[in-house]
């Protein structure tokens, strides 16, 4: 009975000296989390990273926030100019500092894969938290969102990066722009009213219950109104690119060429398109003599608005229209000239 | 599908999922909302457009806010010729401003700005009608701060863009989107944010100095600066309150009207990795060779990695924990020295107190509380004119401590005797350094512990003093700043002597309390008492609550009762 007693004092004693041992990364001692917005934070704030890089020139920033995805050190953010070959670094939440390779770039969304490096990886004391994919977009409108990121740099090292709460606005992809860039993610972006500020891009926009649902993007402003709105790309859109990186690494991050063959048509109409970061609208310049443009009836400073049901609102539009036709296809064109809008049928032909 | 009660539910994170459960919440947010309400108020300048909020915290009108808002704006300083005589320096006092404050109740007030906090601005007002007690005023009492987690629900409330001609609040609702944020000096007196909490509650201009409240009401911290983008015109959802915890080490100097006076460590420390180390570490870049910390061994290249009671983690880390602090306030260093050929050597700890933070703001205020040290002395001087009036010829006195159950302490001093006695063991003092122990109706020799303890009672308690000691020892002092007692602002004095010794006084010239340094405790311990009741209270905790005082000069201890008891 007396060894009972001695090995279960031993045993006491042992927690109790475990539990002063305990790791405090930040020596404040925070008190546990109680509601289930707390306690979601707490959950995913280890999985979240600080990325710092090369930049900081006037407005461009040299931080911003990535995810850790796998348990391998595949941490995903968004594709920034700070985002570079041999400058950039990412502080995990307990404030250790890795070096990270750069996979290539996933173009369609705009996002980037790092991976923390061998000799770095081996160094970690603890196993990394990784966020798992929500492929569930059924969220509506209204849901509550948290988003978390290092806006303005806040946090550094061991310290935690910013949450912030709104709700989903709207799902969009139409007039979004930002700076003087279009937007080139084409597919829909999840807006919120969760602020989002420099250095949150590349964070994580997560609901209540903790579902990883959304990438934070840029703040992008609609072209209509100039309004800003804080933006996520949605994590279904990822879910492949994350995926082909984890399975095959570096070869998995190049996207495999698409088999549909887009074949060239012939229209021999040349728009005047100054090149510029912005998309000017579809003013045509001049049109081949002999072409199926010519046989329309376009004329020099005509507008094209439509081809077909499809809108065309800039040159870049017009172009992105064009690979859905084949050679031979008649399509009717609507185009404004002086206060006129007129329409007329154009058949494509072969490119000689 | 999620239904619209479930999102409020999930607003307000208890874990509900019914309607009835929602609008519960909801009942609860209200009510704590319409109790906090009325405290909040908006702070104006009598003859100037614009303003700030400002919260009541204390039934008799003391008001906190920001020392921007009290602060008088900037002048562009006129070129001045070669030749040209000085201007005459504008002082500007803001200890004596008269501000206008407008309370929900929609009347106006005056109040009186008492103390300031230049370095991390703070500013406490007093209610005019508060300080005659003519009215009590509703108020909010200050919480927690270091309780706050990152996703707590806090409300921000103020007077953003002087939106409310009637003075009701504007109430944002957000969650805390960090805790223990630095934010370094900026603004044109550099003004710190050394523990801020930040907030995505929208905080605007005017918002500044009203309040941040819990969940439970409970003032958190105050609103006083944003984060801006492209030129002010976004609104970018990231706020900083100054923490409570802060306010409330600072509010004993503000409320007594003092300038409240933050204590640095005198070094700059790096967070940085040195070629060959695996980890970053918090490395001293320079410090003055005349510091306090360097005077105690600390040198360039020294790593510290311990302050007060935790591990100093990162730069931002020990700079928020030493920015909360006032000057002279004691505080645990540990360091690690570096060695010639690399590496560092064993940990040592030194115990010293912060110096004097300048903060670039007491130069050209002329205002008495900023005043170096020599006029500090006139200032306690005039200040000593009440003090001990009609107790000048009275040369001993009786001191009872009574506790909650039947325990008693008596103290009875005579010229140079003392008698200290807890109805078991009573010690005397008989001369300098003499004394003995009554144990069992015996005299026994004292132990050394009992004689200190007898010496300090005897050179420390001023209660006992006669009023024309008390004078002239306050005449040497120097004022150092204020201090509550029992929840009253009292001023406090430093008097040159053994054991750190100061003493507190009302503005009345009544005795407060004093202050020591407890060689076994190896801590200070305050005595500070305000009308019958007394606490002795060291390390911010009280050691006896609900024990009562008494100081009697009538009738004279007898001197019988100082003799040896005959064997």
């Amino acid at each position: 009975m007396r060894l009972l007693i001695t090995f279960t004092a031993s045993v006491v004693i042992a927690g109790a000296l475990v539990g002063q041992d305990r790791e405090t990364f930040y020596a404040f001692n925070d008190r546990a989390p109680k509601t289930k917005l707390e306690k979601t934070i707490s959950k995913v704030l280890p999985s979240i990273v600080k990325v710092h890089g090369a930049s900081g020139l006037k407005t461009i920033q040299s931080y911003s926030t990535g995810i850790i995805v796998s348990k391998q050190g595949h941490i995903l953010t968004l594709d920034l100019i700070l985002v570079q070959v041999d400058r950039t670094k990412i502080a995990l939440h307990d404030g250790t500092v890795c070096e990270v390779d750069v996979y290539p770039a996933e173009e369609k969304c705009g996002v980037r894969m790092l991976k923390i490096k061998d000799d770095d990886f081996k160094k970690l004391k603890k196993p990394l938290v990784p966020m798992s994919i929500s492929k569930k977009q059924k969220h509506r409108n209204g849901t509550f969102v948290v988003s978390l990121g290092n806006c303005f740099r806040l946090a550094e090292f061991s310290e935690k990066v910013s949450a912030t709460l709104g709700v989903i606005v709207s799902r969009m992809n139409t007039g979004l722009r930002y700076r003087l860039m279009d937007v080139d993610y084409g597919g829909e972006l999840i807006v919120t009213d969760a602020p989002n500020n420099p250095g949150h891009y590349g964070g994580g926009l997560f609901t209540i219950r903790g579902e990883w649902i959304g990438l934070n993007t840029k703040i992008v402003e609609s072209t209509e109104t100039n309004s800003q709105v804080s933006a996520a790309i949605p994590t279904s859109e990822l879910a492949a690119y994350v995926g082909r990186c984890i399975k095959k690494g570096r070869a998995g991050a190049i996207e495999p060429e698409d088999e549909v063959v887009v074949v060239p048509v012939h229209h021999g109409i040349k728009l005047f398109d100054h090149g510029r970061r912005v998309s000017p609208p579809a003013y045509v310049e001049r049109v081949k003599r002999g072409s199926p443009g010519r046989k329309v009836g376009l004329k020099p400073d005509d507008l094209i608005v439509k081809i077909d049901r499809h809108t065309i609102r800039t040159c870049k539009d017009f172009r992105r229209i064009l690979k859905l036709y084949k050679p031979g296809q008649a399509v009717q064109v609507t185009f404004k000239r002086g206060t006129k809008i007129k329409q007329s049928n154009m058949t494509f032909e072969e490119v000689k | 599908m999620i239904s619209l009660p479930l999102f409020l539910a999930l607003a307000f994170p208890q874990e509900l999922g019914s309607l009835e459960a929602a609008r519960k919440t909801q009942a609860q947010r209200t009510a704590v909302i319409a109790k906090a309400m009325p405290s909040v108020c908006s702070v104006m300048a009598l003859n100037s457009p614009g303003g700030g909020s400002g919260v009541i915290i204390d039934p008799r009108g003391f008001v906190v806010s920001n020392f921007h808002v009290v602060q008088k704006r900037g002048k562009k300083k006129k070129p001045r010729l070669e030749g040209q005589p000085k201007p005459k320096s504008t002082k500007f006092n803001p200890a004596n401003k008269v501000m206008k404050i407008g309370l929900p109740d929609g009347k106006l007030y005056l109040a009186d700005v008492l103390g300031i906090d230049p370095g991390s601005d703070l500013a406490i007002l007093l209610l005019r009608d508060g300080r005659d007690g003519k009215k009590t005023f509703p108020y909010s009492p200050l919480g927690d701060s270091d309780k706050l987690l990152v996703g707590e629900t806090v409300f921000a409330m103020g007077n953003p863009f002087l939106l409310a001609t009637d003075f009701k609040p504007t109430l944002t609702w957000g969650i805390v989107s960090g805790t223990h944020r630095y934010q370094p000096g900026a603004g044109n007196r550099m003004l710190v944010y050394p523990d801020c909490i930040q907030v995505d509650a929208p905080v605007n201009p005017g918002n500044s100095g009203g309040p941040l409240f819990n969940e439970k009401g409970e003032v958190v911290g105050i609103n006083g600066r944003i984060t801006i983008r492209d030129r002010g015109r976004v609104n970018t959802g990231v706020g900083f309150a100054i923490a409570s915890n802060q306010i409330r080490n600072f509010l004993g100097d503000l409320m007594a009207g003092r300038h409240a006076e933050h204590g640095t460590l005198d070094l700059n420390g790096w967070y940085m990795k040195s070629p060959g180390e695996s980890e970053a570490k918090v490395i001293v870049q320079s410090t003055f060779a005349d510091s306090r910390a360097s005077k105690l061994g600390l040198a360039i290249g020294d790593q510290l990695t311990w302050f007060n009671n935790d591990k100093v983690t990162s730069a931002n880390q020990l700079a928020t924990r030493v920015g909360v602090l006032p000057a002279e306030s004691w505080i645990t260093l540990g360091f690690k020295p570096h060695k010639e050929n690399g590496g560092f050597a064993e940990e040592r700890r030194i115990t010293f107190r912060l110096a004097k933070l300048d903060t670039g703001s007491s130069r050209n205020d002329g205002d008495p509380r900023l005043a170096p040290e020599k006029e500090r002395r006139v200032a306690a001087a005039a200040l000593s004119r009440n003090v001990g009036k009609g107790e000048e010829k009275v040369d001993g006195a009786t001191m009872t401590f009574t506790g909650p159950g039947d325990e008693k302490i008596t103290v009875q001093r005579l010229g140079q005797k003392l008698r200290w006695s807890n109805g078991q063991i009573t010690l005397v003092r008989t001369g300098i350094r003499q004394g003995f122990k009554i144990f069992k109706g015996k005299a026994v020799k004292v132990t050394k512990e009992e004689q200190s303890k007898l010496e300090r009672e005897f050179l420390l308690n001023c209660f006992l003093w006669r009023g024309e000691d008390r004078r002239s020892r306050l005449k040497e002092a120097t004022v150092e700043g204020g201090v509550l007692a029992l929840g009253y602002p009292a001023i406090r004095f430093r008097v040159p002597g053994p054991s750190e010794f100061e003493m507190f006084f009302f503005q009345d010239g009544s005795p407060a309390g004093y202050r020591y340094r407890d060689q076994l405790r190896k801590q200070l311990v305050d005595v500070m008492v305000h009308g019958d009741d007394v606490w002795f209270v060291a390390d911010k905790k009280i050691l006896t609550k609900g024990w009562k005082a008494k100081v009697s000069h009538d009738p004279l201890p007898k001197p019988e009762i100082f003799a040896r008891p005959s064997q």
